[in-house]
């Protein structure tokens, strides 16, 4: 195959890749924007040991998928759940109103806990008072079978209570049928959850209250069953008989909204871990579209500085080199947006950068058949030379951005992990367009009249500004 | 154009630039550096008011409600007043909130312009911990490239390169109270790939000349190679520096401090390779033998100077001499001698280079 030919095939070749790369890349506006771009709620969940002694990745697994059946109900536009390593969940819930509580739904233990409670129901006003009425300063000493529950109750302006509960409760929230939740009316214009049982569960709530009936009649004293959620207490009814048929429910001082959303993650089932957020990050979105503005602006004047600057000193060669780094330019968008890259802040300045990167490799290519020409070969020799000689500096100076962007993208986290993406891709794009594409189109244009003259070509060298290399002397 | 014969004053340069480098660590020590919540834990708060406000008006807001020791910044376009940041270890949700309707009673808040971050203590420590293992891998791997593409007598004066120009971006970041952030952390990686690209460059030309000049002092040809090679790394480094100074202008917050340590590495990392990496490699091979006895050569023999039989000794030798004896240090007798020798030489021969370059036109 003929020089020409190759050059027409490569040059062909980037054509075709261009063509449909472009139609992954334009509108740009079809690019995912990160929640720093377009504002909404980041948040980073952790399973820590000290809280979960018996986690596992299974169990991880599961509590994610268990939030993503929270979010589908909740109808959140596109949020992302992501597994982070081996104990850690991202969150991403994109420009939504009510990020908060959306955030305080999905990330909700709901471990629900039926407790038969001791002592005949006493409350007590603290922590403390209720342990030492069981005898013990702390929490940890409490006797085996016993534990210790909180009950908020800030209406009528009744200060904070505390039960004594019998520990290992004997119903859960596992045994509830989610096909049976419903949310009703109450009292008062409250609203409550009215909850079934599965066949186990009926057995076991029929038991409890069966047991807190008769104790009940034989002592002449009210009973309790505490309703636990995440070791808070929702309710505490006084159980006078045995309630059989499976069916129990939750009244409290609900609004029909949180009543819906006890509902819905009742019915999607409690986390089988217990999160903590170690990061949080939240977006308004005015602020994300004026943080993208002002990236595009940066990127748009930064990119035609880079066109102005090699156009001006390398004059035909620059604009060679430019329409290169055009050609990268829509080849890298095009390619982010194919595989799925969703942009962020870093990720934009990783793409800015390799900009200025793209066009190094020209910039040493052609200082090097300025010093051919100067040496005194032909502009096609040059050309050649040019090329092959600056190939391997070119080549050593990418691999070591290629090296940073890798272990960059191997440590970092979040938008940091976009930049070293953007970085890595970038380079090594970059090295393909400015030597291949900028090769084979020198090759070609290297016949036509302006292509022929040092001056337009930007390789004449001012008198006596020039450093003479002996390679080119003697080759 | 004249050759500088910088390599001649490489114990200047290597000795100012690591008092350079050892001030700005000093700095790093002694001022500290100031480490945001990303790495502390904490939380910071953006958020633009549609009335103009001073910082002391907003410092004293976030007192009042109960911020312990916050950091309040203006941010946006400088001195407009109506965009801040407020920082601090300890914020609760209560405080931001009951800050976020004070505001907006007294400025009146844009509530889709807030931006609220959290960051945990422990996972704060633990991105310290990772940026600093990243740095250290960065660092082995580019060692061992350079190893391996050339050797380990450049590879180790490139690392120190690279240790001048991380040192002195953070020297300026502790000594100028600026705020080190995770894009603080990633530019500095950048940093680390992308000024070793300058010293590539040197070398690699110095690779070649090696092969070319069989003669002449390794100086002389490390002096010569980065007179080939300047030009083209000081415009590779406009090209970056081009899209760096469109972020520092036109980008936003996190953006420009991003482009800012990238903007103080890289020309860092240009000038570090001529006046760090190559005089250190210049040191380390003049003590090789084939090497010491060239220098013994040039230094002995003044009349036989070798670098004649060369074209471009010749021309370099002649053209220095004015800028080196006007220079402030003492040239020794011999190298002098050589100087005016070459430059007789230099006049005959240029003519005759002239002539031949124009009829290969």
């Amino acid at each position: 195959m003929s020089a020409t030919k190759r050059d027409v095939l490569v040059l062909v070749l980037v054509a075709v890749f261009l063509g449909a790369m472009a139609y992954f890349a334009f509108p740009l506006s079809k690019t995912n924007l990160g929640l720093d771009l377009q504002g909404g709620l980041a948040v980073l969940l952790e399973a820590t040991a000290d809280k979960n002694a018996n986690r596992t990745p299974e169990k991880v697994d599961q509590a994610i998928n268990i939030m993503q059946d929270r979010v589908n109900k909740l109808g959140v536009a596109e949020p992302e759940i992501q597994r982070q390593g081996e104990w850690r969940i991202s969150i991403q819930l994109p420009g939504i109103e009510n990020q908060e509580q959306a955030l305080a739904i999905i990330g909700k233990t709901a471990q629900l806990e039926f407790y038969d409670v001791a002592d005949f129901g006493t409350e007590y006003g603290t922590a403390a008072e209720a342990l030492a009425t069981a005898g013990v300063d702390s929490e940890e000493a409490l006797p085996a079978g016993t534990s210790l529950v909180f009950w908020s109750k800030d209406e009528n302006g009744q200060a904070d209570r505390y039960y004594l509960v019998s520990v290992e409760p004997p119903v859960t929230g596992a045994m509830l049928n989610s096909d049976g939740i419903r949310v009703t009316s109450g009292q008062n214009g409250s609203w409550k959850v009215d909850m079934e049982f599965n066949d186990e569960g009926a057995l076991a709530f029929e038991a409890i209250t069966g047991q807190l009936a008769e104790t009940g009649q034989i002592t002449g004293e009210l009973q309790f069953l505490a309703i636990v959620l995440d070791g808070v207490v929702e309710s505490a009814p006084s159980v006078k008989e045995e309630i059989s048929g499976g069916r129990a429910e939750i009244t409290g001082k609900f609004t029909h909204e949180e009543a819906a959303n006890l509902a819905l993650v009742l019915q999607t089932g409690a986390l089988p871990l217990e999160f903590e957020v170690i990061g949080k990050n939240e977006i308004g979105a005015t602020l994300g579209k004026t943080a993208l503005t002002q990236a595009l602006i940066a990127g748009a004047v930064g990119f035609l500085l880079i066109l102005l600057f090699m156009i001006a000193y390398y004059r035909l060669l620059g604009l060679v080199a430019s329409i290169a780094l055009v050609i990268y330019a829509v080849i890298f968008l095009g390619i982010l947006n194919a595989i799925g890259v969703t942009m962020t802040l870093p990720g934009i300045a990783g793409i800015v950068l390799t900009l200025g990167m793209a066009v190094d490799a020209n910039v040493l290519i052609f200082a090097r058949m300025r010093d051919e020409v100067a040496a005194g070969k032909t502009i096609g020799g040059a050309t050649s030379a040019g090329f092959k000689k600056a190939f391997r500096a070119v080549f050593d100076c990418n691999m070591t951005t290629v090296i940073t962007a890798v272990v960059l993208f191997a440590t970092a986290t979040g938008g940091i992990k976009g930049f070293a993406l953007t970085l890595g891709i970038g380079v090594i794009l970059s090295f393909l367009t400015a030597v291949a594409v900028s090769r084979s189109m020198l090759n070609l244009l290297s016949g036509w009249r302006p292509f022929r003259s040092h001056r337009l070509l930007g390789l004449h060298v001012p008198k006596g500004n020039m450093v003479r290399t002996q390679g080119g002397v003697q080759s | 154009m004249r050759v500088y014969h910088l390599m001649r004053y490489k114990w200047w340069f290597l000795g100012s630039l690591t008092a350079v480098t050892i001030f700005a660590i000093i700095a790093v020590f002694v001022v500290g550096l100031d480490l945001g919540i990303d790495f502390q834990g904490g939380r910071r708060m953006q958020f633009a008011v549609e009335q103009r406000a001073t910082v002391d008006d907003v410092r004293s807001l976030v007192s009042d409600v109960g911020i312990q020791e916050p950091v309040v910044q203006s941010v946006g376009a400088a001195g407009t007043g109506t965009s801040f940041m407020v920082t601090a270890e300890e914020m609760t949700d209560a405080q931001v909130d009951e800050l976020k309707s004070t505001l907006d009673a007294r400025y009146g808040l844009d509530e889709q312009s807030t931006a609220v971050e959290q960051v945990g203590a422990s996972f704060g420590r633990e991105t310290a911990n990772k940026a600093f293992i990243a740095v250290a891998i960065a660092i082995v791997l580019i060692v061992g490239y350079l190893s391996f593409r050339f050797e380990l007598k450049f590879a180790i004066p490139a690392i120190l390169a690279l240790i001048h120009d991380v040192g002195l971006t953070l020297g300026i970041y502790a000594a100028s109270n600026r705020l080190v952030t995770t894009a603080t952390v990633a530019a500095i990686l950048t940093i680390l790939g992308y000024s070793v690209h300058d010293t590539i460059i040197v070398y690699d030309r110095m690779r070649e000349n090696t092969l070319l000049m069989k003669k002449e002092t390794y100086g002389d040809m490390v002096d010569l190679s980065i007179r080939q090679t300047m030009i083209r790394s000081i415009n590779t480094t406009i090209a970056l520096l081009l899209p760096l100074l469109a972020i520092l202008i036109f980008g936003g917050p996190t953006l420009k401090d991003f482009a800012m340590a990238l903007t103080i590495g890289v020309v860092a990392g240009t000038y570090s390779s001529f006046f760090v990496a190559a005089p250190l490699v210049t040191i380390w091979k003049e003590r090789e033998p084939r090497y010491r006895k060239r220098l013994a050569l040039a230094a002995a023999d003044a009349q036989n100077m070798t670098l004649e039989a060369s074209t471009t000794g010749a021309g370099t030798g002649g053209n220095v001499a004015p800028w080196a004896s006007s220079a402030g240090t003492k040239p020794t007798q011999a190298s002098a001698a050589s100087k005016s020798a070459k430059k007789g030489k230099q006049a005959k021969r240029r003519p005759a280079g002239k002539a031949r370059k124009r009829a290969s036109r």
